[in-house]
């Protein structure tokens, strides 16, 4: 079983695998098939690591693989509908407008709830501290017209506030797909950002679960390291976020063993 | 006779006059209102052509629901502003 997180033993394995196979076939048929591999001083024909291996001028076809056949993150999480979840693996109903066709969303990430406390206290704020005036009898003055068009108003912006609130948790989402990696970040409703990176540039991905409210809902930070124009994407107060880099891990291989069996796309 | 009636019209002048600077104050307070309705009409068309344009950035099953907010937002924002109109 190779060591999957050590690319040289999964070369070696490939390697071997190949060498393996023609091997066999060119000894059930008493000869060589098309050009088979030429193992130069090696007593061991299945010993590769000192033998020179000649590929063959087999081109093997671009076949992708499902994520379930190399992740085993995603092997074993089921298909759930982006909707409103903060972790929807593999979504059926998600797509995005740089998207290119087989290129498969393998996760949607968005902050976790919890990160949204801050809003939640400041719009029961904002309605306690309504209700509070009025018990007082701040408006007793106004006529009572002018008294419902306040209480009016004052709500309307209690609604807009929290409905800005929500579409800037709904809109600020990570998308991981089997080629890159996207970063959508909404500031205001004036500005966004939309970073992406492929999967062959990640250097380096560290994940950290940070704070109470963290390691009680395992919610953390993913930070990759990318080889690009932009040299860090941060994936704050996300869930699961050991997973995450699991997966991307994951994903950086499948990119390296595509790259080795000609399976490029 | 005179005396009463330079004073009744002192008082009479300074009331009509307290009553013309609440009718201001409140006259004010309304035309503030509606300015700040206005406004925040403007932030709510904004609003909805934000959630369009992040539907089109990338498109999930909730796009019709969240649009669907929006304008009952919107709409809400009008009906408001349309009150402090003619309140």
């Amino acid at each position: 079983m190779p060591d999957i997180f050590n690319r040289d033993s999964l070369k070696h394995t490939v390697k071997k695998e190949k060498v393996v196979k023609k091997h066999r076939l060119a000894k059930s048929k008493q000869g060589p098939i098309h050009s088979a591999p030429q193992l130069q001083s090696a007593t061991d024909p299945l010993d590769v690591s000192s033998a020179e291996v000649v590929n063959t001028s087999q081109t093997i076809k671009a076949t992708k693989r499902h994520v379930d056949e190399y992740s085993s993150v995603m092997r074993q999480e089921r298909p759930v509908k982006t909707k409103f979840h903060a972790y929807a693996p593999k979504p059926p109903d998600a797509t995005f407008v740089s998207q290119v066709p087989k290129e498969q969303i393998i996760l949607i990430l968005r902050q976790h709830p919890i990160t949204q406390l801050k809003n939640v206290l400041i719009v029961i704020s904002m309605i306690l501290g309504f209700v509070f005036i009025n018990l007082v009898g701040f408006f007793d003055f106004f006529p009572a017209s002018y008294r419902t068009g306040i209480t009016l108003f004052w709500f309307l912006v209690v609604i807009g506030y929290s409905f800005a609130a929500f579409l800037k948790w709904l809109y600020n989402m990570y998308i991981i797909t089997d080629e890159r990696i996207i970063d959508i970040d909404v500031f205001s409703f004036l500005k966004r950002n939309l970073t992406s990176a492929k999967i062959d540039n990640i250097e380096d991905v560290t994940a950290a679960n940070y704070g109470l409210l963290g390691s009680i809902f395992d919610v953390g930070i993913v930070v990759v390291q990318t080889a690009g124009a932009t040299p860090m994407l941060e994936f704050g107060g996300v869930p699961h976020p050991a997973r995450v880099v699991t997966l991307i891990n994951e994903l950086i291989l499948e990119e390296e063993r595509e790259k080795i069996e000609g399976r490029v796309m | 006779m005179q005396l009463l009636a330079i004073t009744n019209s002192i008082v009479n002048s300074g009331a009509s006059n307290l009553l013309f600077t609440n009718s201001i104050f409140f006259y004010l307070i309304k035309l503030g209102m509606i300015i700040l309705g206005l406004i925040y009409l403007i932030y709510a068309v904004i609003l909805l052509r934000h959630i369009q344009m992040m539907n089109e950035t990338v498109k999930t099953s909730v796009a019709g629901t969240v649009f669907f907010m929006g304008v009952v937002h919107l709409g809400l924002a009008v009906l408001v502003w349309l009150y402090l109109l003619v309140m």
